[in-house]
C-alpha cells in the first residue's frame, strides 16, 4: 500500500513538474512563435510553492506512520485534497493570441473555451464583466466565455487579466 | 563580412548615405542604434526560402544564401505547431519536421503557393517584376499573381497611413471610434489606424526588448528596406520603430515574426540569429537578390 502511495506521489510530482516547466516556456505555451501571444498565467513561484505544499502534505498526512482517529484521518485527507486543488489551479492559463486572432482559456494545455476577434475590427464589441471569482467575456453575437480567476498569487490573476483586456480595447460593462 | 554604416533613419543624410552605398555596392547596410537596415533598389527580387527537411533553419539559410547568391535573408511570418510538430518538439533536441509547422499566411513563389495557410485577416508584401510599384503591401491573403509574396504579417504603415493600437484623428477634428473601421465622416481625419495584431506585439511579455523584423518600401525613392532589431538588444517599442520609418519617408511597412525569431543574414554573415527553439522549428525565410 505504501509503495502505491509513493508511486502516486512521485507520478503527480513528475507530471506537475513537467507541466510547470512547459508553462514557463513561452514557445510551448504559444504552441509556436510567440511574438504575438499575450499570456496570463500563475507565477512560477506560486506553481512551485503549491507543488511543494502538496508534496509535504501528502508526505506528512498520508505517508507518515502514526495511528490516527477516523476524524484525524478525514481532516488529513481534506487537507491533502485542498493542496491538490491549489495545484490544479496552477495548470490554468489564458492567452490573447494575435497569431490565431483568438482569446483562449486553457487548463493543462487543453483549450477549453475560446472567442475569435477581427484584428482590424472594433475591439469594444468584445465586452467583459468582473464577477467575484471570474471574468465573463462575450461578443455581440453572444459567443461567451467565463474565465475563473483568483487573487494575484494563485491561478490566473483577475487584475492582470483585466489589464490585458483593457490594453486591447475590450470594453468593461 | 560587410560592416554596417552607423546612421540614423531620422537623419537628413539618411538617403544620401543610402544612394552613395547603393551606387558603390548595389545595397546600403546601415545600423541605426540597435536596428539593422538593409536598403535595395526596388528591382531587387524577393525569394522565399522554405525548409523542407528535418534540419536547422539557419543551415537552410546558409546553404540557400550561397547557392542562390542572396544578398540578404530575414525570417518570415509567425507560425504555429500542429500535433505532429508538438510531438516532435517534445522528444529530443533535433530539428522539428517541417510538416509539423503551420506558417500563418501563404508563401507564393512564381505564382504558386509553396507553403503556409491563408491568413485573410493579416497583411502581406508582394513582389511584382512586371508591374509598378514592384513592391505592394496590403490587407488580406497574399496575392498569387505576384512573382513572390508572403502573408500573415502585421501592419506598420499601409499606403502612408501609420498603424497602432488605437485610431487617432487630426487635432481639432471630431474624434471617432477608438478601434475598428471609422465612420466615413471620421475616416478623412484619421491619422492612425488601430490593429490588434499591432497591440498583441506591443503587449508581449518581453516587449519592448523583443526582436522586430520588418520590410518597408518608399515609393518616392523606389527603395525596399529590410529592418531587424535583434531580440534583447535594447528597448525598441514597435511604435518608435514605426515612427523611424515614417520619418525616413517609407510609405509602406509590415512586421513579420519577431521576438527571438528575428534573423538577419547579409552576404553570408548572421547579424541576428534565432533562438534554438525557433531555429529548430521555423520553416520560412525571405531572401533578396538582383
Amino acid at each position: 500500500m505504501r509503495t502505491l502511495h509513493w508511486t502516486l506521489l512521485a507520478s503527480i510530482a513528475l507530471v506537475f513538474s513537467l507541466l510547470f516547466v512547459a508553462m514557463n516556456t513561452q514557445f510551448i505555451v504559444a504552441g509556436g512563435s510567440d511574438s504575438l501571444e499575450v499570456v496570463v498565467k500563475p507565477s512560477a513561484l506560486s506553481q512551485w510553492v503549491t507543488l511543494t505544499l502538496f508534496f509535504c502534505s501528502y508526505f506528512f498526512f498520508i505517508l507518515r506512520k502514526t495511528r490516527l482517529s477516523p476524524l484525524q484521518k478525514n481532516i488529513n485527507i481534506i487537507l491533502v485534497l485542498f493542496f491538490f486543488a491549489l495545484l490544479m489551479l496552477n495548470s490554468h492559463f489564458f492567452r490573447i493570441s494575435g497569431r490565431e486572432n483568438k482569446l483562449v482559456d486553457s487548463w493543462f494545455f487543453i483549450p477549453t473555451q475560446s472567442i475569435s476577434f477581427h484584428p482590424s475590427g472594433d475591439a469594444s464589441q468584445i465586452k467583459y464583466s468582473i464577477q467575484r471569482t471570474a471574468i465573463h467575456i462575450h461578443t455581440v453575437d453572444n459567443t461567451s466565455m467565463t474565465v475563473i480567476t483568483f487573487p494575484d498569487f494563485l491561478g490566473v490573476s483577475k487584475h492582470e487579466l483585466q489589464a490585458k483586456l483593457n490594453s486591447f480595447g475590450f470594453s468593461m460593462e | 563580412m560587410t560592416d554596417p554604416i552607423a546612421a540614423s533613419l531620422r537623419s537628413s543624410h539618411f538617403w544620401t548615405i543610402v544612394d552613395e552605398s547603393i551606387k558603390a555596392n548595389t545595397y546600403a547596410f546601415i545600423k541605426d542604434g540597435s536596428v539593422f537596415c538593409v536598403v535595395f533598389e526596388d528591382s531587387i527580387k524577393m525569394v522565399p526560402i522554405v525548409r523542407t527537411a528535418e534540419v536547422m533553419f539557419t543551415s537552410v539559410v546558409r546553404s540557400e544564401s550561397r547557392s542562390q547568391k542572396l544578398l540578404a535573408i530575414i525570417n518570415a511570418q509567425v507560425y504555429g505547431m500542429n500535433a505532429k510538430g508538438i510531438a516532435d518538439y517534445a522528444f529530443g533536441d533535433d530539428p522539428v519536421t517541417p510538416e509539423g509547422i503551420d506558417p500563418e499566411g501563404v508563401v507564393v513563389r512564381n505564382g504558386g503557393i509553396v507553403a503556409g495557410t491563408a491568413a485573410p485577416l493579416n497583411f502581406y508584401v508582394a513582389n511584382y517584376t512586371k508591374k509598378q510599384p514592384k513592391y505592394q503591401f496590403g490587407f488580406g491573403a497574399a496575392p498569387t499573381d505576384a512573382s513572390a509574396s508572403i502573408g500573415g504579417a502585421g501592419p506598420l504603415i499601409i499606403n502612408g497611413l501609420p498603424y497602432g493600437p488605437i485610431n487617432q484623428y487630426k487635432a481639432g477634428a471630431t474624434q471617432g471610434r477608438l478601434t475598428g473601421q471609422p465612420t466615413p465622416e471620421n475616416a478623412e481625419n484619421l491619422t492612425q489606424r488601430s490593429n490588434l495584431t499591432f497591440t498583441a506585439f506591443t503587449e508581449h511579455s518581453a516587449a519592448p526588448q523583443t526582436g522586430i523584423t520588418a520590410i518597408a518600401y518608399s515609393s518616392r525613392k523606389r527603395k525596399l528596406a529590410l529592418l531587424v532589431h535583434p531580440d534583447r538588444s535594447g528597448a525598441m517599442p514597435l511604435s518608435q520603430f514605426r515612427d523611424k520609418l515614417l520619418f525616413a519617408g517609407f510609405d509602406n511597412g509590415i512586421f513579420l515574426d519577431g521576438s527571438d525569431s528575428s534573423m538577419l543574414m547579409v552576404e553570408n554573415t548572421f547579424y541576428s540569429q534565432p533562438a534554438r527553439s525557433k531555429d529548430k522549428t521555423n520553416n520560412i525565410g525571405i531572401g533578396f537578390k538582383y
